[in-house]
């Protein structure tokens, strides 16, 4: 074995404290790196299932197919899979069903596999031969009679405006817990379909996989183009992307990169981990330091019969290699275990808020990328000693004078020496010299205390923001409607009517804009900035600004009596009330200042005014509509909606809201058909009536149509997630504490180690046992406060920072922040490092004077 | 004719008012198979002058000719090269790696250029040193003398044409002064080895062929013992 090899091996196994405390740092470390790659593969992995769970397993979709094209759809290279739904048929049910029909969608065995749809299954069995369906939970509310194995005789009709009706069964064998508007008169169903069999004419919708679905993005128009589908009004296939789950795939529609989330979260992923690296590289090189300064006489001995600086440097890189192999081997169990625990109990306590728990996965990639990172980690730590070692002289090595601790100027300590005597000057100017051996395992403590409580801190201000945010919304209790078509009047009127409300508000809303001129604005608005102050937010050209307008649609009592508040009344046709005010002081931090409003636009009554859906340039639409302006408000109506800054709210009645938004774009109609219910209930009430707000809405719609929340509910959900972070934040932080005890207790039994020879002086010339004890107890105590008095300051720094961004007082954050968490912090490291050090100092207290004094190392 | 020669050598330490000159303006030359022994009191400077000849310090100013060549001169891996291959250096503390066996500690500077030591020239220096039956020893489990033996040893290990020894004989009790002493002249003759000992000790001193005396970084006397 070469030299230096064996000599760096040889090292590893006698040094064992600073071998063991490399070990540990490195353990530490990979095992963070691990945890950190585990947490982000889970995490990735959550939410690409989530995704293929809510909105099925494709990448495109083709619509408008003719079934006798599917051949050349499935036969396409670029085609990995393909599942086809459509055909489909309305069943008229028997005499004495609610509503009379069945409304089917069938679909093959790779849509049944591959989709959604089979999630919602409440009961039974998906369909699996033509003839079998799954009906919706509202045909067995409605009708009772009925249950999973019946076979209803029906007659099945053709496709729409088809007369033709032909008798046959079908055999209910599962439930969904789907819902579609009862103006259709029927049930949803869903069936099953062999493709192969589908009459050449009728038309189907097809979902592929890609083999390569990198490429998907021009692959699928291509695919359309030659099986001959036409080209919309806009120049585009009929087709439509998966794009969430694309972008977790890292496949982005041209020009969305930046648009999408995942790319941040990936940054945000890649500068976690660099941190991370840089972090515990800065902390092992701690470690590797006190090692090298351990050996630096051997190493001085090598040089000066002649190793060259490199084979100098190539100890310390050794010593790494050979230190970090187990460690890491050994942190990629520690990692999946720490992982497992961590995002265990974070699922405990988060699976009630999202609904779902994180499953740990771990894949053999994700161990070899935590293996090279946390080797890289080890190798950038090793890198700065093994330079520095190369660097020395060696005759400096050789008597060890590059680091031995001395102290060049003795610094004056007067209320030491006051209250402790000379032994209290002592120990000040020996932790003093020792500054720089106990550098990284001060600032690693320093970080786990920043590291924690700084998150502590930035939760405990969101928490306060949170509250008060909460404390100004006017309403307890909100639902969100979301079928992606016109609510069931039905399901309105209930929601309408439910007893032991306060108040109640019903709206829908849409975006859109205005084009206006500069003369449009207020003189009020002109001098707070006008048009030109809203970078961002209004977008000119040609001398014409496009002004981002809310289309809110009231219910018509709601809006008449809005109008009467006004002393106006609605006009015939397209009448609107304006919401014409606008932030004054949109930069403002504090809330008051941000709340105070001036006229926003030159708007009368009577006037009209001219909108259009494309309220920015990537809308495909470009539907223009007029209003009239029946009324102009200074405020918002409080219906629990708060527009953002130079929005202009534009109010009709719910009417001539959907008779406006049927003629927008597709694109949007999904979040445009919303409807947002909210009540205002008496204190304590707000969860009774979300219990009751969901058994209505459960009984027309299916789960995912709607949304319910209450500020009870929101507030301990905030509560839940804040722990469950927290949580997540200690366990690292705990980790970084690990390390940072570990250090110190290497650089102390190195320090002291270092001083025998001093304190056998101090004792050879009369002090005694109390005496040692008290100079050692004042070392232990000057050096437990030296993380805190560098970590303290800097948290102050990162509280008063939050507290300043978010318009947190200083007394609010100091009555929520848990300071006793930060004593108890405080406590426990001065409790640990004294009691390492008068550990550590046994040795030094019991050794016989004339040994320690003859022991010369040099 | 010179081996070794210095020019103008200068060493000082410390920084600003502290400043130590430890050697000033030294000219010095040696002939190949002198045997030179360098005294003077205690920080006189000259382990300084022995350490920079034999490139293990750094001289502030003049040159070092080691057969015509100037060390002084050469980079960090050059210097290496030279330690390991031109000077064999020996220290008053031994100054043996303690995890290495001690017929590593001898082969080391053949074993840091990836050599291993003819079998013949390992034996007879293993057999004048009398260290045959301590060779897979750790360095801990010898005594001083033995390990001084194994000190010199490993500065003969590589046949360099220049020893150092550095108050060799400082840490050693009279019997094992004596031998190290006559290993040192066994070598000077058998090896036609130059070797320059510092030492404090006269009766040592006097075993050499010219004793040079150093005061205050200077040389203030030089005189051949021995033709």
């Amino acid at each position: 074995m070469n030299i230096i090899r064996e000599y760096s091996l040889d090292q590893a196994r006698k040094n064992r404290r600073t071998s063991i405390s490399i070990m540990v740092a490195v353990l530490i470390a990979s095992t963070f790196l691990c945890a950190l790659l585990v947490f982000a593969q889970s995490f990735w992995n959550q939410m690409v299932q989530q995704e293929i769970y809510i909105g099925g397993d494709w990448d495109a979709e083709l619509m408008d197919v003719p079934a006798d094209r599917l051949g050349m759809v499935r036969d396409n290279a670029g085609v990995k899979a393909m599942f086809v739904k459509g055909d489909n048929q309305t069943a008229f049910l028997p005499e004495g069903t609610a509503l009379p029909r069945l409304l089917i969608q069938n679909c093959d065995i790779g849509y049944w596999d591959a989709m959604y749809e089979k999630n919602m299954l409440l009961r039974g069995r998906i369909p699996q031969a033509p003839g079998e369906v799954v009906v919706s939970k509202d045909f067995f509310l409605q009708n009772p009679a009925y249950g999973i194995g019946d076979t209803l005789a029906v007659e099945i009709g053709g496709g729409e405006g088809s007369q033709q009706k032909d008798a046959d069964s079908l055999t209910i064998v599962g439930e969904l817990d789907v819902s579609v508007s009862s103006g259709y008169e029927g049930y949803l169903a869903y069936g099953f379909m062999e493709p192969d069999e589908l009459s050449p004419d009728s038309e189907v919708v097809v979902y592929l996989q890609m083999e390569r679905r990198g490429k998907v993005y021009t692959a699928v128009p291509q695919i359309a183009q030659a099986i001959g589908l036409p080209k919309d009004e806009y120049g585009n296939y009929p087709c439509r992307y998966h794009a969430a789950l694309l972008a977790w795939h890292g496949v982005y529609a041209p020009g969305s990169f930046f648009q999408s989330d995942v790319p941040k979260l990936f940054l945000g992923l890649l500068l976690a981990a660099g941190a991370s690296m840089a972090v515990f590289a800065y902390i092992i090189r701690g470690a590797f330091g006190i090692s090298a300064k351990q050996k630096i006489h051997q190493l001085g001995i090598l040089k000066s019969v002649g190793a060259g600086p490199k084979q100098i440097g190539r100890t310390v890189i050794y010593e790494a290699c050979i230190l970090s192999v187990i460690p890491i081997l050994l942190s990629m169990v520690l990692g999946y275990l720490f992982s497992l625990g961590v995002l265990s109990a974070y699922s405990d306590m988060t699976s009630e808020v999202f609904g779902s728990r994180m499953e740990v996965y771990f894949s053999p990639a994700a161990a070899l990328m935590a293996a090279v990172l946390s080797f890289v980690t080890v190798l950038l730590a090793a890198h700065g000693p093994a330079k520095q070692m190369s660097k020395v002289l060696p005759i400096e090595a050789v008597r060890g004078e590059q680091y031995s601790i001395s102290v060049k100027k003795a610094k004056s300590h007067p209320v030491l020496a006051k209250h402790f005597g000379f032994l209290g000057e002592i120990a000040a100017n020996s932790v003093n010299a020792g500054r720089k051996l106990y550098h990284t395992c001060m600032m690693t403590l320093s970080l786990c205390m920043l590291l924690a409580f700084g998150f502590l801190a930035a939760f405990t201000v969101s928490d306060i923001s949170n509250a008060q945010a909460e404390n100004r919304n006017h309403f307890d209790v909100n639902i969100t409607l979301r079928t992606g078509e016109r609510i069931d009047g039905a399901l309105l009127a209930e929601l309408k009517a439910m007893q032991g409300v306060q108040g109640i508000s019903v709206y829908a809303r849409a975006n859109c804009a205005v084009w206006l001129s500069g003369s449009d604005q207020s003189a009020e608005f002109l001098q707070a900035g006008g048009f030109d102050a809203a970078d961002g937010y209004i977008v000119e050209r040609d001398g014409r600004y496009r002004v981002p307008c809310v289309l809110v649609g009231m219910e018509q009592d709601a809006y008449q009596s809005v109008l009467r508040e006004a002393g106006a009344e609605a006009l015939p046709e397209t009448s609107a009330i304006i919401v014409n005010s606008v932030a004054k002081n949109p930069g403002a931090r504090d809330y008051e200042a941000m709340q105070e409003t001036v006229s926003y636009l030159n708007l009368q009554q009577g006037q009209r005014v001219e909108l259009t859906e494309e309220y920015s340039d990537d809308v495909q639409g470009d539907y223009e509509f007029t209003v009239d302006v029946a009324a102009v408000l200074t405020s918002m109506p409080k219906i629990g909606l708060d527009p953002s800054f130079y929005t202009l709210p534009v109010i009709v009645p719910m009417e001539e809201y959907y008779a406006i938004i049927e003629n927008f774009s597709d694109e949007m109609a999904v979040y445009n058909y919303r409807n947002y219910v909210n009540y205002a209930v008496p204190d304590g009430m707000d969860e009774e009536i979300q219990g009751e707000a969901e058994r209505i809405c459960g009984a027309y719609l299916g789960s995912s149509d709607y949304m319910t929340s209450s500020k009870t509910e929101r507030m301990r959900n905030r509560g839940r997630m804040t722990g469950a972070t927290m949580f997540i934040v200690c366990s690292l932080a705990a980790l970084f504490g690990v390390v940072g005890i570990s250090s110190v207790l290497s650089a102390i039994l190195n320090s002291l180690g270092q001083r025998r020879k001093e304190f056998a002086m101090f004792r050879s010339v009369g002090v005694d046992e109390k005496g040692i004890r008290r100079l050692l107890g004042m070392e232990g105590f000057l050096l437990s406060v030296r993380p805190i008095l560098i970590g303290l300051p800097l948290l102050i720094i990162v509280c008063a920072a939050q507290c300043y961004i978010e318009g947190v007082s200083v007394v609010e954050f100091l009555y929520a922040f848990p300071v006793w968490a930060l004593v108890a912090y405080i406590i426990l490291v001065l409790f640990v490092i004294n009691a390492i050090y008068m550990l550590a100092s046994k040795k030094i207290r019991d050794d016989v004077i004339v040994a320690a004094i003859k022991d010369d190392t040099v | 004719m010179d081996i070794l020669r210095t020019e103008g050598l200068t060493r000082q330490y410390g920084v600003g008012q502290a400043i130590v000159t430890a050697l000033d303006h030294v000219d010095l030359q040696v002939e190949r198979g002198q045997f030179v022994a360098i005294i003077g009191a205690s920080g006189s400077g000259k382990s300084t002058l022995l350490h920079l000849l034999g490139g293990v310090d750094r001289p502030d100013g003049g040159k070092i000719f080691v057969e015509d060549v100037d060390i002084a001169t050469f980079g960090e891996e050059r210097l290496a090269q030279y330690r390991r291959r031109k000077v064999g250096l020996i220290y008053q503390f031994y100054n043996l790696i303690p995890t290495l066996s001690v017929k590593k500690n001898i082969c080391l500077p053949m074993l840091l250029d990836n050599k291993e030591p003819s079998k013949e020239r390992f034996d007879d220096i293993v057999r004048t040193l009398g260290l045959g039956d301590r060779l897979e020893h750790l360095p801990g489990q010898l005594s001083g003398g033995q390990q001084q033996r194994a000190a010199i040893g490993r500065a003969l290990i590589y046949q360099p044409a220049i020893l150092l020894a550095d108050e060799p004989t400082g840490n050693l009790d009279r019997k094992n002064t004596e031998e190290i002493i006559s290993l040192l002249k066994l070598s000077n003759r058998q090896y036609k080895q130059t070797i320059l000992l510092v030492t404090h000790d006269e009766n040592v001193a006097l075993e050499a062929d010219r004793i040079i005396k150093i005061e205050d970084g200077k040389i203030i006397s030089d005189k051949a013992v021995r033709p």
